[in-house]
């Protein structure tokens, strides 16, 4: 095996064995239910052949379809490839095996580490010169010195030999090229081009190409930046970068036309990264840490993994007490849930009778997914942050929050794409394709969190439920959201997002009685009947043990839209909450139903009263309700991806 | 009792967020990320973790969001179920997209602009199950 790789299968066939650890905290994570793509990527991103691996079976289904994007992240690629694919492919990388001696083992993950290390460097730069930019900085990182793995599963036995000798890395790579003919970067190059790798992003790894473009640039130079810092790190030549100092000559970071600002930051952020004694431009003083600093040990961080080749061939990792410590910890976090679970069910028990109903109404759909609750409670939080005085950001924070659900799911998607349509038809008159982003950012915010909560429960409940009780509250939901649609528009407090969801969490919360209980709530409709309401809280708790008001918001509270509006709702009270703006939620919420039940806005005189600005608004509301048509009433409800005509899979966007 | 743990480096922010969240249980400070972090992981080896974690962004030597998602990952590399995963508020004077929206995926329960508003962090810690400690008996 020693000597040059004078061919390309002799390189292409060099095996490379995935981390250990990161295969069997993936596989872990893989067994969950609840995995999201970007947990995925967190685990993955930890280990360079992992993240080849994918890119290769990414960009291979990418360029297939001819796509030709500069360079997805690593989520958006598991996203794309589906965590089906990635189990398979975590499987046979577990699989892998290079044959490799304890001492060759120990290396390589030293040089796993430093691919790590110095991605973590460039994503660094990246982030105070051009934050957009760092992901993909961090993932070309990691293939910056793919060539030093290459080299121990090349060399084997002579490569250990040849660090012992050569612990300054200028002269091992000045040995290694002149006498085992393998330049660790060019082998790096030719590897992941034999790999799938696309030239555009090999432009930005290859010091000779041209880089394709002004992304790729910045890519390229700031992955170059990062390599001299933190060889300048490696050699003890750091200093020569401290802001005081004019960079020398021949420096990539003088490509990044960086301000005198940023120089500092960057020689700050990656000293202390680096472990690198520097003075800093803070008064304060590097804080002591505390006695228990050893546990942070336990992390197999960039900073933790990262040893000295000499301390490593020692034998110093990996670390048995590590792993023992490890084990330790999750056992004890395994008995803590359980004690908590039994403390909970205990709780269960003796709580009061109407909650423990409210409990057993909610089991077909709580606990909701921690994705749904994440974007949900995420636009919540953008509007505080944003309100309405920043509403291009709180529109471009929303569609970031919400990207990883409406691009993975029809459910979600297509739902978003017939409502943007079907509300907002102007702002799509000239185009002939929507983008599931246009599509977004047309909406408001809360009519997004709306759509992704409603769209979640639907899917749900309804298939729980018989198909003609189902079909009858379909229709009333559908209508009365419609009216909630026009009386948020009017209420600009509730906004149509929050006028939409209240009617549709009372159906679906009927939906859930009849799910829990069919018998009595075949009784309850036949009751209704005879009073022509359409709910009744009274006979609610006679039948259910619990009104619809406490179960709904219940809901509202465990989707992520806040305790105050579940309060708002449960409770009845319009002053519940007037800090957020949703005092009169429960005053809508009982227009609406009247509006409903008698068709007009002036059928509840004390609530018209207290909410309606101006007649001429009531009368224009009356008449647009009048033309909400049974048929067409929320157009994009339980709408599939199946519904749009056109493929928006050639829209990378979508 | 609740645990909480507030990580800022600006000695008044520190006194001040540590003066609102005493009434929810018992608090500690640790003034950059990294005695945050390792507070945070000998608080689970004690068998007395931390349900709640405020961090501010901008720290020297470890920021806030290099702490959350070494505190996620810890979390993940030790199998910690969610129902004992610690409830993450990031506090910071930034409110750029980038920050918000990297928080919010890297696992922060909730994102507050500083200066804090008393009023927001009560609601905020309402809607995370936190509740106020009971008072002690009269004398």
């Amino acid at each position: 095996m020693h000597g040059p790789v004078a061919h390309h299968d002799a390189l292409a066939a060099l095996i490379v064995p995935a981390h250990g650890p990161t295969i069997a905290a993936a596989q872990k994570a893989l067994a969950r239910t609840d995995v999201s793509t970007s947990i995925m990527a967190d685990i993955l991103r930890r280990d360079p052949v992992i993240v080849l691996e994918i890119c290769r079976s990414a960009y291979s289904t990418g360029l297939a379809r001819g796509d030709n994007s500069n360079g997805p992240s690593l989520g958006e690629m598991i996203g794309r490839l589906g965590l089906k694919h990635i189990s398979q492919l975590i499987a046979d990388l577990a699989t892998r095996d290079a044959g490799l001696s304890a001492e060759s083992l120990d290396l390589l993950e030293l040089h796993r580490s430093e691919c790590v290390h110095l991605a973590e460097i460039a994503k660094k730069i990246a982030i105070i010169v051009e934050p957009a930019e760092a992901e993909a900085c961090y993932t070309l990182g990691l293939f910056a010195r793919y060539g030093d793995l290459l080299a121990v599963i090349h060399l084997r036995g002579t490569y250990i030999e040849l660090v012992r000798d050569n612990r300054v890395r200028s002269k091992l790579i000045y040995k290694l090229t002149k006498e085992y003919e393998f330049d660790p970067e060019a082998m790096s190059l030719r590897y992941l081009r034999l790999h799938g790798m696309p030239e555009k992003i090999l432009s930005c790894l290859d010091r000779e190409a041209q880089a394709a473009g002004r992304d790729s640039l910045f890519r390229k130079v700031t992955v170059l930046s990062a390599l001299e810092l933190k060889t300048a790190g490696e050699e003890e030549k750091f200093a020569q970068y401290g802001p005081e100092k004019s960079l020398p000559a021949r420096s990539n970071l003088r490509m990044l036309q960086i301000s005198d600002a940023q120089h500092r930051r960057i020689y700050e952020e990656i000293s202390a990264f680096l472990g690198v004694e520097v003075e800093t431009s803070s008064d304060t003083p590097p804080a002591a840490l505390p006695r228990t600093a050893s546990a942070a040990l336990i992390l197999p961080t960039p900073q933790t993994i990262f040893i000295k080749p000499v301390e490593l061939i020692d034998g110093l990792m990996p670390s048995s007490a590590r792993i023992k410590r490890i084990e330790k910890l999750r056992k004890r976090a395994a008995e803590m849930a359980a004690n908590r679970a039994a403390t909970i069910a205990t709780e269960t028990q003796t709580a009061h009778p109407e909650h423990r109903r409210s409990n057993e109404i909610l089991d077909p759909v709580v606990p909701v997914t921690p994705l749904i609750v994440q974007a949900i409670r995420g636009i919540r939080n953008a509007e505080s942050v944003y309100g309405l005085n920043r509403l291009e950001i709180f529109r471009e924070a929303t569609f970031t929050i919400c990207k990883s659900i409406v691009e993975a799911s029809g459910r979600y998607a297509a739902p978003i794409f017939f409502a943007a349509r079907a509300y907002y038809p102007a702002q799509f008159r000239t185009e002939s394709q929507i983008s599931i982003e246009q599509a977004t950012k047309a909406l408001t915010p809360r009519e997004v969190a709306a759509i992704i909560g409603i769209s979640y429960l639907l899917h749900e409940i309804q298939p729980r439920c018989p198909e003609n009780e189902w079909r009858t509250i379909y229709q009333k939901m559908a209508y009365e959201m419609a009216v909630g649609q026009l009386v948020g528009k009017v209420l600009v407090k509730i906004g149509p997002g929050y006028g939409m969801l209240l009617p549709a969490l009372r159906y679906l919360t009927l939906g859930l009685f009849n799910i829990a209980n069919p018998e009595a709530y075949k009784q309850y409709r036949v009751a209704l009947i005879s009073t022509g309401d359409s709910f009744d809280t009274a006979i609610e708790r006679e039948l259910f043990g619990v009104d619809h008001r406490i179960v709904m918001g219940r809901l509202a509270q465990e989707l992520g839209f806040g305790v105050a509006i579940a309060k708002a709702i449960a409770d009845d009270n319009p002053h519940q909450a007037p800090e957020i703006g949703i005092d009169i939620l429960a005053l809508a919420d009982r227009w609406i139903t009247s509006i409903h039940r008698l068709g007009s806005p002036f059928a509840d005189e004390e609530v018209y009263e207290r909410l309606m600005p101006s007649r001429e608004e009531a009368i224009k509301l009356r008449d647009r309700v009048k033309e909400i048509s049974h048929h067409l009433a929320c157009p994009w409800l339980a709408k599939g991806r199946n519904d749009i005509k056109y493929d928006p899979q050639k829209q990378f966007n979508w | 009792m609740t645990k909480i743990l507030v990580a800022e480096d600006d000695v008044v922010s520190q006194k001040l967020m540590v003066a609102m969240l005493h009434s929810y249980g018992e608090v500690t400070a640790a003034e950059n990320g990294t005695a945050a972090l390792a507070l945070f992981q000998a608080a689970w080896e004690e068998e007395l973790p931390y349900d709640l974690v405020c961090l501010d962004l901008m720290m020297p030597h470890m920021g806030g969001q290099e702490a959350l998602r070494l505190v996620r990952e810890f979390e993940t590399i030790n199998e910690i179920p969610p129902a004992l995963q610690a409830k993450i508020i990031i506090t910071t004077a930034l409110s750029d997209q980038e920050n918000f929206v990297t928080a919010l995926k890297n696992g922060s329960a909730w994102y507050l602009n500083k200066p804090i508003n008393r009023a927001e962090l009560q609601e905020t810690l309402a809607e995370l199950g936190f509740s106020l400690r009971p008072l002690p008996p009269p004398r």
